[in-house]
């Protein structure tokens, strides 16, 4: 019998769909902080925050405004909210290897790509970098 | 009995009996004071009343008054516990959070180091997620009851104001019955006047004035039954003081009685 390899990481519901983000890209799970609107940026971002003396862009990804999902891509911190955080841990992969199974239903990997392509094409993407 | 007292004793009982002044019947007098009396006492009692009425609703608006400061103590201590019950439930939130970045942790160390930390992890955030249900339970249970005093406390503010105007009108109606009590009074003043008489006068002339009629339909019954000789024999003893008290208070201008006994 084969076990199914087991993976590390963050499960998100945003109310009809179970995303899984892995565990080294998931930084922590934040209360929902005060979010400042930049105007002129893309309509997923929600704004920006200060985040343990980081200014941090928040992206939602659904409605639900729970808390804050810390992850760090491509060296860039980025907050996530508009999903539930449900799950951490480890879990059972599925098929694809890139989703995981949790309580019966599929993960499917969040589009870290498309959420980091978004913040890139507006106005965010000219600023200022330390 | 000397046959001229005789005569007067006859004419002072029929006297008695007649019509009195101003076509007014002694007992038309005395209804007229019954009545005055009557009203004055029943104004006295509607004055009484209405202080009494007063003083119960000054009682009751003191216990009011003490109901609905009772009403906003609580109200107070409730939304002062509402607010910590919603403390508690940010802490479950934030036990939740911090139990998820934990099993976060374990995943990173991996499946052998980190699974216990895993496991501790899944069962805090079970704890923290029951905990945070009876803690969201007790605070909506506290909202609600913030909100029905604050109903109990607007239908207690009503019935302050009713009481309110109640013991206003009390106060008037107490007003007005002693006005009407002062009114009947100047009344039987000037009834006294235009009557000469007084209650007390007039029911006794009133009595007598019936029993006057009464023994002069005895005595006309007797009459030709009874020689008179025998009739005013027997009615003697009884009848001549009558007749010097009807003497001493006659006053009405039929002089030739004055003073003849």
């Amino acid at each position: 019998m084969t076990l199914e390899p087991r993976r590390g990481g963050i499960v998100l519901d945003d109310g009809s769909h179970l995303y899984f983000v892995p565990a080294h890209v998931a930084e922590r799970v934040a209360p929902l902080p005060e979010v400042a609107r930049v105007p002129g940026t893309h309509v997923d971002l929600v704004g920006i925050t200060l985040y343990e003396g980081t200014i941090l862009p928040v992206v939602s990804i659904g409605l639900a405004r729970s808390a804050m999902l810390v992850i760090s891509y491509l060296g860039e911190p980025i907050g996530i909210v508009g999903a539930d955080v449900v799950s951490s841990g480890t879990f059972e992969a599925a098929g694809d290897g890139a989703s995981v199974r949790h309580d019966g239903r599929i993960a499917k990997p969040l589009d870290l790509p498309g959420i980091y392509a978004r913040l890139q094409a507006g106005s965010w993407a000219g600023r200022p970098r330390a | 009995m000397p046959s001229e007292p005789k005569r007067r004793l006859f004419k002072l009982l029929r006297r008695t009996a007649k019509v009195g002044q101003g076509g007014r019947t002694v007992e038309e007098e005395n209804a007229l004071w019954t009545a005055h009396g009557r009203a004055l006492a029943g104004s006295r009692d509607a004055a009484e009343a209405a202080q009494r009425i007063a003083s119960s609703l000054a009682k009751q608006r003191a216990s009011v008054d003490a109901a609905q400061d009772r009403a906003r103590a609580i109200s107070v201590r409730a939304g002062e516990i509402a607010a910590a019950a919603k403390k508690i439930v940010e802490t479950f939130d934030r036990l939740g959070l911090s139990s998820l970045n934990a099993g976060l942790e374990g995943a990173r160390l991996g499946e052998g180091p980190g699974k216990s930390l895993t496991l501790v992890a899944d069962e805090v955030r079970e704890h923290a997620s029951r905990g945070g249900d009876a803690a969201r339970e007790i605070a909506g249970g506290l909202a609600e009851c913030v909100g029905e005093l604050a109903q109990v406390s607007a239908q207690i503010d009503r019935v302050r104001e009713t009481s309110t105007e109640a013991t206003q009108d009390a106060a008037r109606a107490a007003s007005l019955a002693v006005e009407g009590e002062r009114a009947l009074a100047e009344m039987g003043d000037r009834m006294k006047k235009a009557t000469g008489s007084d209650p007390e006068t007039s029911r006794a002339i009133a009595e007598a004035a019936e029993h006057a009629r009464a023994l002069v339909l005895a005595l006309s019954q007797l009459s030709g039954k009874v020689p008179r000789g025998i009739v005013v024999g027997a009615l003697r003893p009884m009848l001549e003081p009558l007749g010097r008290l009807l003497d001493d208070g006659d006053g009405d201008g039929d002089g030739n009685d004055q003073g003849r006994g």
